[in-house]
């Protein structure tokens, strides 16, 4: 858990401390790993198991022997939709550079005020 | 029906077919993607008329066929399915619109489309918050991807901006999911609500909602954390920022609204602060913004901080669902169709300047369109944000909530000023050179169905408000769309038909009216009917003209009647606007035109406040007569409501609109604006003096204060005239000084003031509509209005001659026209009251008009004619006829003032004691008398005996011509030099000097300088760095919290 | 109807007695004054000379309907504003026309001749008429100032317009006229007065050296004539006018014919005295001192109620 929110607060620190837009989209990452780190905490029950209905589980007892489920579905899509997210930055990234031929993220500062 | 989980089928599984379909050309996919989206609004539609009707049951959909918590489900009630047709018939129509830009990219564009419409339905139905959050994620995912698709730079580095900002706002949206869902056991947003977490003082719940709304607040675009939005909102195409401005960011709006009620007490006044906070700062930004799409941007963004101030003051209040939910609705959907139309029109002509839009005067269409889109915007009746406005001002009032109040006006006023410039600049900008790019047919469809929508939408909400008298309210609106049927016949045929619908309103009203208010619109409805004979004197009058002149005049005549207050600020509002449109049409009036509708609009909003206040008092208050109820708060009530009247009547201090108003409108529509318009701002005062009297605020009454006001307009703008050149400007001053009397006479507060001011309502509107109309004929045939470019006129225009003589003895106030009987009601009237010093600055201020009287008449009519003006003919009859039924008026009240006068009386005596009495014929005061028939007699009589007398005497006496003139025996080579005319009162200039500084003009300069300054240093946030804008977000953060915790 | 006739008749008597009055008034001034500068000056008739030369002229000319009116508007505003003040209180026949109308009226209607003569004129097209109104327009307004300032406080002091009751108010000796009972009032008006006679040093509006007689430059023959007439009685009256206003007014001929006639004499001593304002000057020095003291007078009313 203290992981987890450590791991937001690099993530957000690299977001407005690097100039890089590779290393800001890092840091979004980091952030977002840490948060999944969190989300995970935060099913986790103590001597529990995996939420998968297989021979380790019995299928009746399973909601006492598993897990919360919910947290962990969860973070497998938002785990999806960052991923998808990052990528999609690192388009427009690349777009970018083939613009500008820059990665700093100050040189991109055509539209103001 | 449909079933709503086919929505989300339907979108996800077209969207994996459309590629498949690529093979079978672009024709089919550009069908099958239309299709698609036509279903999806044919079933938003269906479900509209479902819950149109009263108590249908809501639809729900449970996934996987638990009920929650165990599963997604999605529900489809009447708020849903308002939000559905709209986000729906906006990607139908968007689609429409993008066509050709999504074709360009390939099939993944149209795929990208139905994904972002999916996500914004999805975030509509869904109750589950982390579907929600799934939706929210598509939405913007689909949005991002739009906006880069063209590949252009701008757009890219924008996306980007609104991918930090989009992360930043998705990692804290989950952070608080997660954490609620620990808390509560469930997703299900009903279950969340039912849990009433924000109830306990659990700090990680609390930190967890923190959370949640920061994300939702920062999708919402607040004000600082919202950069990024600006820089999306210009670089997309504009096709692309309309579904983001309006359908996503209206979406994810109403996610929030769902939500809402997890929050705490703390966050709603948070919201209304942040929301309200958003809406000043944006607009406030946006005064020195000149790229049209980024203003676009600012003042979505601001919209979207009234929505959101609206809604935590909704639930601040524990009003969520009564007269908060009308509120909603009004702003919202005003926004929505408004702003996605202005977004095409922004796409379809191209100009990123907003200076560049005079482009759009080669397409009248489109320029309607824009019209519409931009007075909705501003919250003109009859569109949807008046009606908004409106019932948001009178439950705040209710609440007392007097900041909340100030900040939102202020902030649409800011609105205004921007929206309003933009509107001058388009209507009566630079021409442009370059045609406009070919019209593509569908766009300019859509966004004509979007400004007939936004008008039906505003038409019905109003219909819902303005439950009693509708029809009345409604005749103004509803005449001049009949006068518009006869635009491109003959001006002959235009006019008669204006003049058929005058006379049908005043057959309507003619029962309604009685005492004060009769008089009035028998002046609004008459005097418009001669004022729309005279503008039979220019043989072309463009579109729009006579509907426009119809507006006004129809709904003045309802302000006469309007005993409602909401009745009465709807025709104000009505009069305003159509007053504005008619000023902007004059060739120079861009200015002119805006400083009036600022003004104007500023005194509208104070009086709205008015109002708001009175709700305070009287809670519910609907009509005028409960205005003598304000109690405490009668004198802020009184002041803020006066100050709508005495921008009108262009009273000191808020008069600078005036004379550059008058001056470059059309020459017979400023008659109109002088005789009659300014009479609105005196029927205002009449009616709040009739219910509110005169309010004492510590021991001053309010009336002395205004009796001042005009005493001082007076003077000073009689002052102003007398060193003007133009000669229209010289009879603007002149007409701001002579309402300043009525404004004395009404102040006074007495029978004989009240007299005082009826007359000269009457005499002002008579002599002043005349000199108008004769000035009208005379640049109509000089083509000039600068006096000194003419002279002797009198030889080529005897009547237009005798009709200014006439006019200017009336004006002066010489006996024995019906000038005097004014001059004597205010002085018998002002001595009677003990304003003895009033009085003297009255009588200064009527003799200098002496001096502007005789320049008017020499310098046009007198001295040496010029020689390219020796063949000008006689004014058109069309003019000199109305002029002269007003002479003829004139002379009627001169020769029998007691005509007049005691039917004034009766009509005063309801209010005040009659202090006038009648020996006969003569009027006999409480100080003096006047006998104005015998005056009369008595001078015609004189005159004629001297008449004859000379006749006698000089009979073989011989006529010079005017070039003959000789001193010092010499013959000027060029006589018409000789004109003094030119700078006619230079000496009384130097004079005079100490009083001439422009004081009021300097201020109300520096107000604009500083206010555009200060927008233009705070709008410096937005440095572009997407850096920047995470950290603003992360500030925004740190606000909120301190906001949150401190609440 | 016999009322009315009687009327009439009355007022032409009035009429033709303040003409010849005004006249002998002017004639003697001239002399008076020709004298103080040591020169033997015209006989008092003068002014009857004058005005039958005028009558008499071969030659005239007119510029066009305006300039032809213009005198007709000057004496009909001459005689109209006589017929609007009771010349002497008590007496009938020198009532005139009082009745149709209070002060308010009548210091209206003082406009009337001078708007009529300004245009006539202006029409002429001669630069030095224009000129002239132009001052005399300027310097009017400065110096109505004061006048209106004293005549409100009066109207404050008596509670009426009318100037019979002003007047009727002041009788019963000279510890009642206006001059004693209110000196601001009586200070303001007086000093207006002197502006409104437009005797030097307000003469400007047909300063000889700059625009030889002004607005009348182009008036000739008997149209010049109108205007003479027109002299007499609108002086005449004016002095009627202030004198029932600041000094117990007339209970018979002679008394009228003796303080009119010192009235007169205040302004042509200080004419005497004072070289010509420029029009600033005249402006400015009407808005200091009387005005000041115009106000004054109108405060002290305002204040006590």
């Amino acid at each position: 858990m203290i992981l987890g929110v450590a791991l937001v607060l690099i993530g957000f620190w690299g977001l407005i401390s690097r100039k890089n837009m590779i290393k800001m989209i890092l840091g979004l990452a980091i952030a977002e790993t840490g948060l999944q780190l969190i989300m995970v905490t935060i099913g986790y029950i103590d001597g529990r198991t995996a939420p998968i209905l297989d021979g380790a589980v019995n299928t009746l007892l399973a909601v006492r022997q598993v897990v919360d489920p919910v947290p962990q579905a969860l973070v497998l899509t938002a785990i999806v939709i960052g991923v998808a997210v990052n990528a999609l930055m690192l388009t427009f990234v690349i777009r970018l550079y083939q613009k500008k031929q820059s990665l700093n993220i100050s040189d991109y500062k055509d539209l103001k005020w | 029906m449909v079933a709503p989980i086919y929505i989300p089928v339907v979108a996800l599984g077209v969207s994996f077919l459309l590629p498949l379909f690529d093979r079978f050309g672009k024709k089919t996919v550009n069908g099958l993607f239309l299709l698609t989206l036509t279903f999806f609004a044919a079933a938003a539609l269906r479900w509209l008329s479902y819950f149109s009707v009263a108590n249908s049951p809501v639809i729900h959909v449970f996934t996987a066929g638990f009920a929650p918590p165990l599963s997604i489900n999605l529900q489809v009630g009447l708020e849903e399915a308002l939000l559905l047709a709209a986000v729906n018939v906006l990607a139908l129509a968007g689609a429409v619109y993008l066509l050709d830009h999504l074709n360009a990219a390939g099939t993944k564009a149209r795929v990208l489309f139905l994904l972002f419409t999916l996500g914004m339905n999805g975030l509509v139905m869904t109750r589950d918050i982390f579907n929600l959050f799934v939706f929210l994620e598509i939405t913007s995912i689909a949005a991002y991807a739009l906006i880069g698709l063209d590949l252009k730079l701008h757009s890219l580095a924008a996306g980007f901006k609104y991918m930090i900002a989009g992360s930043l706002a998705s990692i804290f949206l989950l952070f608080g999911i997660i954490l609620l869902y620990q808390a509560s056991g469930t997703l299900n947003i009903d279950g969340m609500i039912a849990a009433n977490l924000s109830a306990g003082n659990n700090p990680l719940i609390q930190g967890a909602i923190f959370m949640l709304f920061l994300s939702f607040f920062i999708e919402m675009k607040q004000f600082p954390a919202n950069g990024w939005a600006l820089d999306v909102y210009q670089a997309a195409h504009p096709g692309v920022a309309a579904m983001i401005s309006a359908g996503s960011s209206g979406a994810i709006f109403f996610a929030l609204y769902k939500i809402f009620p997890l929050a705490g007490d703390s966050w709603y006044l948070t919201a209304a602060i942040s929301g309200s906070a958003t809406f000043v700062a944006s607009n406030w930004m946006a005064l020195r913004q000149k790229q049209a799409t980024r203003l676009l941007g600012y003042s979505s963004v601001g919209q979207m901080g009234l929505l959101l101030a609206v809604l935590g003051f909704s639930f601040y209040y524990r009003q969520p669902h009564t007269a908060y939910g009308y509120i909603l609705a009004a702003l919202f959907f005003n926004h929505f169709f408004a702003k996605a139309g202005l977004y095409w029109i922004a796409g379809i002509i191209k100009k990123d300047k907003t200076a560049s839009w005079a482009v759009l005067l080669q397409n009248p269409l489109l320029l309607f369109f824009f019209g519409l889109f931009v007075l909705a915007l501003i919250g003109f009746p009859p569109f949807a944000g008046f009606w908004g406005k409106w019932a948001l001002m009178m439950n705040l009032g209710g609440e007392r909530a007097w900041y909340a109040i100030s900040f939102l006006l202020l902030g649409s006023l800011l609105e205004a000023v921007y929206y309003l410039r933009w509107l001058g600049q388009a209507v009566r900008g630079e021409p442009e050179k370059e045609p406009l790019p070919a019209t593509d047919v569908p766009q300019l469809t859509v966004t004509g169905l979007f400004a007939l929508i936004s008008l039906a939408v505003g038409i019905w909400l109003g219909g819902s408000l303005l439950p009693k008298d509708f029809w009345t309210y409604a005749f103004p609106v509803i005449l001049a769309a009949v006068v518009f049927l006869f635009d491109g016949f003959s001006v002959y045929l235009r006019v008669s038909a204006s003049l058929v619908v005058m006379t049908f309103l005043g057959y309507y009203l003619y029962p309604t009216a009685q005492g004060i208010s009769f008089y009035f619109a028998f002046i609004f409805i008459l005097g418009g009917m001669l004022m729309l004979m005279a503008s039979l004197y220019k043989k072309e009058r463009s579109a729009g003209f006579y509907p426009l002149l119809i507006l006004m005049f129809s709904s003045l005549a309802v302000l006469t009647v309007a005993d409602t207050l909401l009745g009465f600020f709807m025709s104000w509002e009505l009069m305003t606007v159509s007053s504005y449109l008619l000023i902007l049409r004059g060739r120079k009036s861009r200015e002119p035109a805006l400083l009036y509708v600022l003004f104007s609009l500023g005194g509208a909003l104070a009086m709205l406040a008015g109002f708001a206040v009175l709700q305070a008092v009287r809670p519910g208050a609907e009509y005028w007569a409960e205005l003598a109820h304000a109690g405490d708060y009668a004198v802020i009530i009184y002041f803020l409501i006066s100050l709508a009247f005495l921008v009108k009547v262009a009273a000191l201090g808020w008069h600078i609109w005036a004379p550059d108003a008058y001056a470059e409108a059309e020459d017979d529509l400023t008659a109109m604006l002088s005789a009659i318009l300014s009479k609105a701002g005196i029927w205002g005062l009449l009616l709040l003096a009739v219910f509110m009297g005169a309010p004492l605020w510590h021991s001053l009454s309010l009336s002395t204060v205004l009796g001042w006001l005009g005493t001082l307009t007076a003077f000073f703008a009689t002052l102003y005239a007398i060193f003007q050149e133009d000669a229209k400007r010289l009879l603007a001053w002149s007409s701001i000084g002579q309402v300043g009397y009525i404004v004395m006479g009404v102040a006074m507060m007495s029978h004989l003031g009240w007299l005082a001011a009826l007359w000269h309502t009457l005499n002002h509107f008579l002599f002043k509509g005349l000199l108008f109309l004769a000035i009208a004929g005379v640049i109509h045939r000089t083509g000039t209005r600068n006096m000194y470019e003419m002279g002797g006129l009198i030889k080529r225009m005897p009547f237009t001659f005798f009709s200014v003589l006439i006019g200017i003895i009336a004006l002066s106030g010489v006996p024995p026209l019906t000038g005097f009987g004014g001059k004597w009601l205010l002085y018998e009237a002002l001595i009677e009251k003990g304003w003895y010093l009033q009085a003297g600055v009255a009588f200064f201020a009527s003799t200098i008009a002496f001096l502007y009287c005789y320049r008017l008449i020499h310098a046009i009519f007198l001295g040496i004619p010029k020689p390219d003006q020796l063949q000008v003919r006689e004014a058109p009859f069309r003019i000199l006829f109305p002029q002269y039924i007003l002479i003829a008026f004139i002379f009627v009240f001169s020769l029998k003032p007691a005509w007049l006068l005691k039917p004034l009386s009766a009509m005063v005596a309801p209010y005040f004691t009659p202090t006038l009495g009648w020996q006969g014929d003569t009027a006999v005061s409480s100080l003096g008398y006047w006998n104005g028939t015998v005056m009369m007699i008595l001078v015609v009589f004189i005159f004629a005996l001297v008449l004859l007398n000379l006749l006698w005497m000089s009979r073989g006496s011989k006529k010079v011509k005017p070039f003959n003139i000789v001193y010092a025996a010499e013959k000027p080579d060029r006589p018409q030099t000789t004109h003094y005319a030119w700078h006619f009162f230079a000496p009384y200039q130097r004079a005079m000097r100490p009083l001439l500084k422009p004081l009021v003009r300097h201020f109300w300069q520096g107000v604009g300088e500083w206010t555009a300054t200060g927008g233009s240093v705070l709008r410096r946030i937005y440095n572009g760095n997407g850096q920047s804008y995470a950290m603003l977000i992360l500030l925004f953060a740190i606000i909120l919290f301190a906001l949150t915790a401190g609440a | 109807m016999d009322g009315i006739v009687l009327k009439v008749v009355y007022a032409i008597l009035s009429l033709l007695l303040i003409f010849n009055y005004g006249m002998l008034v002017i004639g003697v001034t001239a002399k008076i004054v020709a004298r103080a500068h040591g020169r033997i000056g015209p006989p008092f008739y003068q002014p009857y000379i004058d005005l039958l030369k005028s009558i008499s002229m071969r030659t005239s000319v007119h510029h066009g309907v305006m300039f032809w009116l213009g005198p007709v508007f000057r004496l009909t505003g001459g005689i109209g504003l006589y017929m609007l003040i009771p010349a002497v209180y008590g007496s009938q026949w020198l009532q005139n026309f009082s009745f149709s109308g209070d002060l308010i009226l009548v210091i209206y209607f003082i406009f009337f001749g001078m708007l009529g003569m300004a245009l006539g004129a202006g029409e002429s097209g001669h630069p030095f008429s224009a000129m002239g109104i132009m001052r005399g327009l300027a310097h009017t307004t400065a110096s109505e100032v004061p006048f209106a300032l004293a005549i409100i406080a009066v109207a404050a002091q008596y509670h009426t317009l009318s100037i019979s009751d002003i007047v009727a108010a002041q009788q019963g000796g000279i510890g009642h006229w206006t001059l004693m009972t209110n000196p601001l009032a009586t200070l303001a008006g007086m000093l207006a007065y002197l502006g409104m006679m437009m005797h030097s040093p307000f003469d400007l509006h047909m300063a000889p050296q700059e625009i030889p007689v002004g607005p009348v430059t182009e008036y000739n023959s008997s149209y010049l004539a109108l205007m003479q007439s027109n002299r007499s009685i609108f002086a005449s009256a004016k002095l009627i006018l202030f004198m029932n206003l600041f000094f117990g007014g007339a209970t018979s001929i002679p008394e009228m014919v003796v303080k009119t006639f010192l009235i007169f004499f205040f302004c042509v001593f200080v004419g005497v005295v004072f070289p010509r304002f420029r029009v600033e000057q005249s402006v400015r020095w009407f808005f200091k001192l009387p005005t000041m003291i115009g106000v004054l007078a109108v405060v002290i009313y305002a204040v006590h109620g």
